[in-house]
């Protein structure tokens, strides 16, 4: 960028290449890594994922058809008049059936000159409606990758996060997901969100307090 | 950050008498002690993925330069503008630079340990920038002029009723010690500011080279807001914090949370690849990352290394004794606790933070405790060593070792001063069984420490009488 940032580059690296390296007889890496939850080999993935869920005060709905999915949604969106969303949701029809209901999609564009004007426009929405690119079941985790269709933003500012997850997205643990899809997100993609419940924080006395900048309210709609 | 290490006597002793403080500390440690023992007995084995989560972190140092251009070539390659930095000031010429060439007048930022290193508020508050800290914690301490007294919860030497009080007067919110009123009122503030914000700064908590993934783990979403919203984001990274693979991140992301907070995982951990990409709805037009050695490149090729295999989670200080009773603003810098007393002295010179490599027992609960299972005592009694061979020994402690060789060498010489001493302690010892003051160049040891009374019956005597009775 500069001299100054160039020498001090070439300063660091030499500095750290001019002993012998530590830590010769390091354990190479692992031909198998031993992952850190427990799981049992037959155990029902969707039910440990909302039990997980559950516990950090989140709540998983199994709507049995593509329509309850929607009157769930329907239900969490209440009166309110408009929802931030992504361009690309995983529920065909939803967004017919939220503009049949005069509900409006806000898909806030919060770039260049323009950011500051959306990003106050997007503030007093409610409700933030997205996909999940994969899950995980023994932390509760979602995983939300940032692209053209599918913004940062909704997962992030409303207090309130409907996330749909097809049930074929759910990993047993993070472990698998990185190691089989990881290397192609990391590429395909500037940003991505691995959330697990709300938004919380326990920095007065330890005490639990949920939603502070995040969402403190957390759906996860698990597809049909 | 100004050093005050070698003040930690006299700040120990005052943390000891603050009633306030003492109530804190005893919330925080308990609660954070408790949460990690919980998470970490339900993992598959708690043992060989601390030595997995050690492995990670050994290889990765061991190949630490060629990994840092690793991950500099990917970053550049997706329009991330790496910069270095040898030392704290660099960094925040660095930071400021950046300020300036965006025309950038507010500033949301993160929970950043190594901006805590170099002063960098101060820098950028001096030069008419609008800085707010986030994370509710290190908002609380930057209202209040303060310092954080833990890695990962900065305000546990805060009661409730303090943080009521400085909100109510920084705020001007109606006085109230609940905390979900105190987080409302914090949000409140911070909203606009998020939005108005032009840059985010924030730190790192691992930065994975093979694929050139910064990744932050916070809990509030705060950080999220700062690398989402602003159209600048900056990241400063200590250049200890690389590691190879997402399959080491893995392990080592789910040791960090549950050592630190005891969850399985945080609520959000925030994978970077880069700055916004051309068609993405929203995210920062610009990413720098810089890359700070401050006094990291010394640690490396010097006899401590194992320190920069620590993950910054906390764990050794909600365990320690020492941190349990002083509290992290004792050891007079960023990081305290076990693995401060270590990092403090190799970062700063040993001579300017000689009481801290002292500040420990020993026990060992804090390499017990370590994910990384790194062996701090060891490092401190090391520390300790070098002190004295450097002549910054203590004399009375020097004057007793003498003492003990001579009497070890000459077992008349040790029962009868054993029994002189075991004597006079029992004699001195008070209602409480305990020596709080020892005589003469002893009471150099008594000024900071209880004595204990020698036993009524010394080990070679009742080894003496066990023999008798023929017992083994």
């Amino acid at each position: 960028m500069n001299n100054t940032g160039h020498s001090s580059r070439d300063r660091i690296l030499q500095r750290l290449r001019a002993s012998k390296p530590p830590f010769e007889d390091a354990p190479p890496r692992p031909a198998q890594y031993l992952p850190v939850t427990r799981l049992d080999e037959d155990a029902d993935l969707v039910a440990r994922f909302r039990a997980e869920v559950e516990r950090l005060s989140g709540q998983v709905h199994l709507p049995p058809t593509a329509l309850d999915a929607m009157n769930t949604v329907l239900g969490i969106v209440g009166e309110d008049k408009a929802v931030m969303g992504w361009e690309s949701l995983p529920l065909p029809g939803l967004k017919d059936v939220l503009a049949a209901h005069g509900i409006q999609i806000v898909i806030p564009h919060a770039r260049g000159d323009q950011r500051r004007a959306e990003l106050q426009k997007a503030e007093p929405i409610r409700v933030g409606i997205t996909g999940a690119d994969a899950a995980f079941a023994t932390t509760g985790t979602l995983a939300l990758i940032t692209n053209d269709q599918q913004g940062r933003l909704p997962s992030l500012l409303p207090p309130v996060h409907v996330a749909l997850l097809r049930r074929d997205r759910l990993f047993p643990r993070i472990e698998d997901w990185l190691a089989s899809e990881g290397r192609a997100a990391m590429s395909a993609s500037a940003s991505i969100a691995l959330i697990t419940g709300p938004s919380r924080t326990g920095d007065i006395e330890m005490q639990t307090i949920l939603g502070v900048h995040g969402p403190g309210v957390v759906h996860v709609i698990i597809l049909p | 950050m100004e050093l005050k290490a070698n003040r930690f006597v006299e700040s120990a002793t005052t943390a000891i008498r603050d009633r306030v403080l003492q109530t804190a500390l005893d919330r925080g440690t308990t609660h954070a002690l408790n949460a990690r023992i919980n998470a970490m007995s339900e993992v598959t084995d708690a043992a060989a993925l601390r030595q997995q989560a050690r492995a990670a972190r050994l290889r990765a140092l061991h190949s630490l330069p060629d990994l840092l251009e690793m991950l500099e070539r990917k970053l550049t390659a997706r329009g991330v503008h790496v910069l270095w930095a040898s030392d704290g000031q660099e960094c925040n010429r660095h930071i400021l630079d950046i300020a300036r060439r965006h025309h950038v007048r507010q500033i949301a930022k993160g929970k950043s340990m190594v901006t805590e290193e170099t002063g960098l508020n101060r820098l950028l508050e001096g030069e008419g920038l609008d800085v707010v800290e986030t994370d509710l914690g290190e908002f609380i301490v930057q209202i209040a002029h303060e310092t954080p007294s833990h890695i990962i919860m900065p305000v546990m030497h805060k009661t409730r009723e303090q943080v009521r009080d400085l909100f109510a007067r920084e705020l001007h919110m109606t006085p109230t010690d609940d905390p979900a009123a105190l987080t409302a009122a914090a949000r409140a503030y911070m909203r606009p500011r998020f939005i108005e914000a032009d840059m985010g700064i924030q730190g790192c908590n691992f930065a994975i080279a093979e694929t050139g993934t910064l990744i932050t783990v916070t809990n509030e979403g705060n950080g999220r807001m700062c690398s989402s919203l602003p159209r600048v984001f900056v990241m400063a990274v200590g250049i200890e914090k690389v590691i190879e693979t997402l399959d080491d991140f893995g392990t080592l992301l789910q040791l960090l949370t549950r050592s630190a907070t005891g969850q399985r995982l945080s609520s959000y951990v925030h994978l970077i690849n880069g700055p916004a990409r051309p068609g993405d709805p929203d995210g920062p037009e610009a990413m720098y990352v810089v890359l700070v050695d401050n006094g990291r490149t010394s640690i490396y090729d010097g006899e401590y290394p194992e320190a920069l295999a620590c993950i910054r989670c906390g764990a050794c200080l909600n365990t320690c004794p020492v941190y349990q009773n002083v509290g992290g603003h004792a050891y007079g810098w960023v990081y305290a606790g076990p693995i401060g007393a270590v990092v403090t002295p190799l970062l700063n010179g040993i001579h300017n933070a000689a009481p801290l490599p002292h500040a420990s027992s020993l026990c060992g609960a804090c390499k017990a405790a370590c994910p990384v299972d790194i062996n701090i005592p060891d490092l401190l009694l090391r520390l300790r060593a070098d002190l004295v061979a450097d002549g910054d020994a203590d004399p009375a402690i020097s004057l007793g070792v003498k003492g003990w060789a001579v009497a070890m060498r000459s077992p008349q010489l040790y029962e009868v001063a054993g029994k002189a001493a075991s004597a006079a302690s029992r004699v001195a010892a008070g209602y409480d069984e305990t020596l709080h003051r020892l005589p003469g160049p002893l009471g150099h040891w008594t000024r900071n420490r209880d004595f204990p009374p020698f036993a009524a019956k010394p080990f070679r005597q009742l080894w003496r009488e066990r023999k008798r009775q023929g017992r083994p």
